[in-house]
């Protein structure tokens, strides 16, 4: 380790988990972004590697694009089946690309990607990230190649003269276990939000978020963008 | 009494419910707010969903998927109680599964026999339960709700053991055949929505879609 790590505890007053597989967090980024400029606050974005088997099953598709092999039960598709579906509908709405994936993705280099990009500047960690997931959710990015992950720094602006060394040694090691600590802290999704240590998962808090970041002024907001009042008669 | 008319694709949104999921529970005061904000009244159908999974013991050498299980678990109990605070509702046992059906059949029959006071009947169900004092399987405690929502209780028991029995097996069929697994579910126009966090996107929907969509 290089740095002492918390994963509920950073400089800033605000720490984002993202994973660049979620379709959750890609929809989450830019309304999350919105937050740094309105508050004029630097948020600590980190990946988060989520190990979708582990809960909800695992497919994979056949090159006629049907199931060609699942252990997922009835239940685990309906659940993902109508997130997809919900994804899509939002998305489409603020012109956004979300393809249909044949697999689950490892995407741990690209979240090796997204620290070392971070360790070079906040401008470079924003630009890859937004080239990652705009274009890994157009299907046209290899987020598992070493290579592609490398010409997207660069293009990002980021040196890369050590990063293959950084994500087959200290920084594959650092992932790895950082992962593990995130896990055990209780962060086990995206996009997740930290503020003062608390933990909150999904999008649909951001009004809370912002309601906190704001120094809680007027009465807590439910989730959601509008607030409907709890003060209904009959 | 004719049978009710279950609508998924028409203009009048629907919204289910299950008396025991505190999910339920707190959509009601914003999906009160949000039909008020559009003038119109939703169609509220009774549906039992499965309920919430309570989170297991901690085990030494659990698994990634047991301790993804239970921190998921652990964490929707933190989140339900920090959004009740915000309705200032303070949250029973979450994970009760009692028998709902006389409970579900007597928003049916309080749909039937004074659909204004549906809202009344709903409320007073939820705020009983959620405080311990309601057996949702109980015809006649069900009967003291309907009272006092304003409804009358003429042929209550009638219903209760008769046709709304087989409207109220019905009804949640047809709504679990259709894929509702979970509440409180939207329908607008044949789009399913889980969770109150899509009202916006609902009235954004049912208003014309003008201006920035939700998020």
């Amino acid at each position: 380790m290089t740095e002492p790590f918390d994963p509920l505890r950073s400089a800033s007053p605000l720490i984002v988990y993202i994973d660049f597989k979620s379709p959750y967090a890609y929809l989450a980024k830019d309304p999350t972004y919105a937050l740094e400029r309105d508050f004029g606050i630097e948020i600590d974005w980190r990946p988060l590697t989520l190990d979708i088997p582990s809960y909800l099953g695992s497919a994979k598709l056949g090159a006629d694009g049907r199931v060609a092999e699942s252990n997922r039960t009835p239940q685990q598709w309906s659940g993902v089946k109508y997130a997809y579906k919900d994804v899509r509908r939002y998305a489409s709405l603020r012109g956004i690309t979300t393809r249909g994936t044949v697999k689950i993705w490892d995407s741990s280099l690209a979240g090796i990607g997204m620290e070392w990009a971070k360790q070079q500047s906040r401008a470079i960690q924003r630009g890859y990230i937004d080239r990652v997931y705009e274009r890994f959710w157009k299907r046209e990015l290899d987020i598992e190649d070493p290579r592609v992950i490398e010409a997207v720094l660069v293009e990002a602006g980021s040196d890369v003269e050590g990063f293959e060394a950084y994500h087959t040694g200290v920084g594959r090691a650092r992932h790895n276990e950082v992962q593990l600590r995130i896990f055990d802290a209780g962060v086990f999704g995206v996009p997740s939000y930290v503020i003062d240590g608390e933990l909150f998962f999904g999008r649909e808090h951001l009004p809370m978020v912002r309601w906190l970041l704001g120094g809680k002024r007027g009465p807590a907001p439910d989730v959601a963008y509008r607030h409907f009042g709890a003060d209904t008669t009959a | 009494m004719s049978e009710a008319v279950i609508d998924l694709v028409g203009d009048r949104p629907t919204v289910c419910i299950d008396f025991k999921n505190p999910k339920a529970y707190l959509a009601l005061a914003p999906t009160f707010a949000l039909e008020d904000v559009l003038g119109l009244r939703f169609d509220w159908l009774p549906v039992s969903v499965s309920p919430l999974a309570r989170p297991a013991a901690r085990q030494p050498n659990e698994d990634r998927g047991a301790q993804h299980r239970r921190m998921r678990a652990e964490y929707y109990e933190r989140d339900l109680r920090r959004y009740a605070r915000v309705y200032g509702i303070e949250l029973v046992d979450l994970y009760r599964n009692p028998d709902t059906s006389i409970a579900c059949i007597g928003l049916l029959f309080a749909k039937r026999t004074n659909d204004g006071a549906v809202r009344r009947y709903l409320r007073l169900s939820f705020e009983r339960y959620w405080n311990a004092q309601l057996d949702l399987a109980d015809v006649r405690a069900i009967a003291s709700v309907l009272d006092v929502a304003g409804i009358s209780t003429n042929g209550w028991e009638t219903f209760a053991s008769g046709i709304g029995r087989d409207e109220n097996e019905r009804i949640g069929r047809t709504l679990r055949e259709s894929g509702i697994f979970d509440v409180p579910a939207y329908v607008v126009a044949g789009d399913v929505y889980f969770g109150r966090q899509h009202l916006p996107m609902i009235e954004w929907q049912l208003t014309g879609r003008r201006g920035e969509p939700p998020i």
